[in-house]
């Protein structure tokens, strides 16, 4: 005899009668915060994506052609473009984590149980994430194919990028809906393009005053970015500050 | 079951928006009735754990408002809501439950029940855009049920509603009170007589009168007359009575008023109304401001 | 995943089912048994949630030894008496603690080798063990009733 098979008929009890109901009802398994986490990658524009890829890409050709067509530029010049391509991945970053005040989404989800802090803290882990990997790729390439070196090169490139990240997010925090893009847009723009010309006349000035201006501007922007960062996360009053 | 408030109080500088409120809820309905400005939204919005509290604290079962506890047995309807832009009905709901922590599988269960059971089926896959204003109403409700929540926040849920959904949309409240804290807000004097269990009754912060529909009517029960009278008589009655109706009629003025005992004439004993009880408050206020 | 609850759900209650022989207290502890494992967790344990629902048996088992035996607490719920059934049920009782409860936990609950060795606290190699020698004592008993 088929013992196993005995056994469990033997035993076999009736269907179970509320198990759908229950089922069905059972709020769980629940989400981790990792999970969330990884939940909200797709949430992230394709722009932010695109502009990554593009700005690399960029950054590459600035080198390459310059080291083929116009050796002389490759040095400060160089770099200069590649860290002027920085301001356009601050400003979607910055809009991407703004995207709730943006849309009037605030009040929604900071009463879910992922609440708008931990919102905000995923979009910056993932945005942080990819900032840092082309800011990375563009220290790198400059660092290495041109003279600058890898600590300068990395100065010129996080200033732009903090600065228009600290400037955006203040800009997307205070105001709502498309004005706020368009003037992040130009903010990012005037940075730049004031990179380009700064650049010009870089010559002229001091390496390390340059420099000293440039980290300045880093922490300038840094702290921008942590005190916007500490109001919109702070989300138990964040609507209260704009009612 | 049990949502408590004690003492809370929200101020903005000298502006006080909530007044020492006090409050147990259980299970059932309970409509937060009040003017304007008196301080239901900030009141919603401190229970919802979006607004801190200037002093008083808010807990469900001991777990206070700050907790993410809380907010995983909470649902909320804003009075105004924004949305993504490129999103259907069903991203949108998709996006939510995440938000509150609902694995993708259960997310989709719950997200076709829901747009059913608020008749946004055949809208899934349309962006919100498209929406009309009760469509998006419709939406925020069903997202608010995601999790099945024990409290239930509703700030005007039935603006922008046409009379047809109003009812839909009581049916649907009343069902889901059964076992549930539904707090809702409203304008609509209507929708909290046919649904409220029980009413809540707030006038510049403070929370001035709570019992079921037969006691709040209790204030005037008895003393609201009608009459028509000759326009001299009708100012008179307006300065010293608050007014609730007034029109002009072949005969003269006929008034609905408040007035403890009969203030003229012709006047008839009417049976009071929670409109009436509404209008009688915050004429009354109208009044003390204007002296 | 969803599947997985459900089939879990399956395994439990008839677990809760042998402990209890009553499906409606069955199925309260293994609704129980989720409810209580999953305030606390946010992924799927099988092992942890068995023994939560093992334990919730005892409890009501202990509860019920010392309360009169309630009219909602029958023993026919084992609707069929046939002959082969009986013997079966009789030499699982004959067998040995740790034996019973392999069987028990992989047979008449469905459970997975890992299911079980973690349920128990031993190891796989154990559970194979026990399983074998307790296969070979049900035969051995069954033939010896049934002649």
């Amino acid at each position: 005899m088929n013992v196993k098979k005995e056994l469990y008929e033997a035993f076999s009890p009736p269907e179970p009668k509320r198990k759908e109901i229950f089922l069905n009802a059972l709020p769980y398994p629940k989400l981790s915060f990792s999970q969330f986490v990884f939940s909200q990658i797709k949430y992230i524009r394709k722009r932010v994506w695109v502009a990554s890829v593009l700005i690399v890409a960029a950054a590459v050709f600035t080198v390459c052609f310059m080291s083929l067509k116009a050796p002389s530029y490759i040095g400060l010049p160089a770099v200069w473009i590649i860290s002027s391509l920085t301001p356009f991945l601050a400003m979607l970053t910055a809009s991407e984590i703004s995207r709730s005040n943006m849309y009037g989404m605030t009040e929604l989800e900071t009463a879910c149980r992922f609440s708008l802090p931990q919102l905000t803290g995923a979009r910056t882990l993932i945005l942080g994430t990819v900032s840092f990997a082309v800011i990375a790729a563009l220290t790198l390439l400059s660092g290495i194919f041109t003279p600058v070196g890898i600590a300068n090169s990395a100065i010129y490139i996080l200033t732009p990028f903090l600065l228009v990240n600290g400037i955006s997010l203040a800009i997307f925090s205070r105001f709502k809906g498309k004005e706020s893009g368009y003037i992040s847009c130009v903010s990012a723009l005037f940075v730049s393009v004031s990179g380009i010309l700064l650049q010009g006349s870089q010559m002229k000035i001091p390496e390390n005053i340059c420099n000293n201006f440039c980290i300045a501007l880093c922490i300038f922007g840094t702290v921008t970015i942590i005190l916007t960062m500490k109001k919109i996360t702070n989300g138990a009053n964040y609507y209260g500050t704009h009612t | 079951m049990e949502l408590t408030l004690d003492r809370v109080t929200k101020n903005y500088g000298s502006k006080i928006a909530c007044d020492r409120i006090s409050l147990t809820l259980t299970k059932g309905v309970y409509g937060l009735l009040g003017a304007n400005g008196a301080g239901k939204t900030t009141l919603m919005r401190m229970m919802c754990g979006i607004l801190e509290p200037t002093s008083g604290s808010i807990s469900y079962d001991g777990i206070d408002v700050s907790r993410e506890e809380y907010r995983d047995v909470l649902g909320y309807l804003p009075q105004d809501f924004g949305y993504y832009p490129e999103f259907t009905a069903q991203d949108f709901m998709m996006y939510i439950a995440a938000l509150k922590g609902l694995p993708k599988a259960k997310a989709k269960v719950r997200t076709t029940e829901l747009l059913e059971l608020v008749s946004l089926k055949n809208e899934a896959k349309k962006k919100i855009k498209t929406f009309s204003g009760g469509m998006k109403q419709r939406l925020g409700i069903a997202q608010a049920m995601l999790n099945d929540p024990k409290i239930l926040v509703l700030d005007e849920p039935t603006a922008g509603l046409d009379p047809k959904e109003r009812v839909r949309f009581r049916n649907l409240i009343s069902r889901m009170g059964a076992d549930r804290i539904i707090l809702l807000s409203t304008h609509i004097v209507s929708d909290i007589e046919h649904i409220a269990d029980t009413i809540l009754v707030m006038k510049s912060g403070q929370l001035i009168h709570s019992g079921s529909l037969d006691e709040i009517i209790e204030v005037i029960r008895g003393k609201v007359w009608e009459c028509t009278v000759p326009q001299d008589v009708a100012d008179m009655l307006t300065e010293k009575y608050p007014i609730i109706n007034t029109r002009n009629a072949a005969e003269g003025v006929f008034l609905r008023l408040v007035c403890d005992k009969k203030p003229c004439e012709n006047a008839v004993n009417t049976e009071a109304t929670l409109e009436d009880l509404y209008l009688y408050y915050f004429s009354v206020e109208e009044r003390t401001d204007n002296k | 995943m969803l599947r997985k609850i459900e089939e879990l759900y399956d395994k439990i209650y008839r677990y809760c089912f042998y402990r209890l022989r009553n499906s409606a207290s069955a199925e309260d502890i293994t609704q129980e048994a989720f409810l209580r494992y999953f305030a606390q967790n946010t992924d799927i344990n099988a092992a942890y949630i068995f023994t939560i629902a093992k334990n919730l048996c005892t409890d009501m088992f202990r509860r019920k030894q010392t309360e009169e035996l309630s009219d909602d607490y029958p023993t026919e719920d084992f609707s069929d008496k046939s002959d082969t059934k009986v013997e079966v049920r009789t030499a699982l009782e004959n067998l040995g603690e740790q034996h019973r409860e392999v069987l028990v936990m992989r047979y008449i609950a469905d459970m997975s080798v890992n299911e079980t060795a973690e349920t128990l606290g031993i190891s796989r190699f154990a559970v194979y063990r026990l399983e074998k020698a307790a296969l070979a004592q049900m035969k051995k008993l069954l033939k010896g009733a049934l002649k």
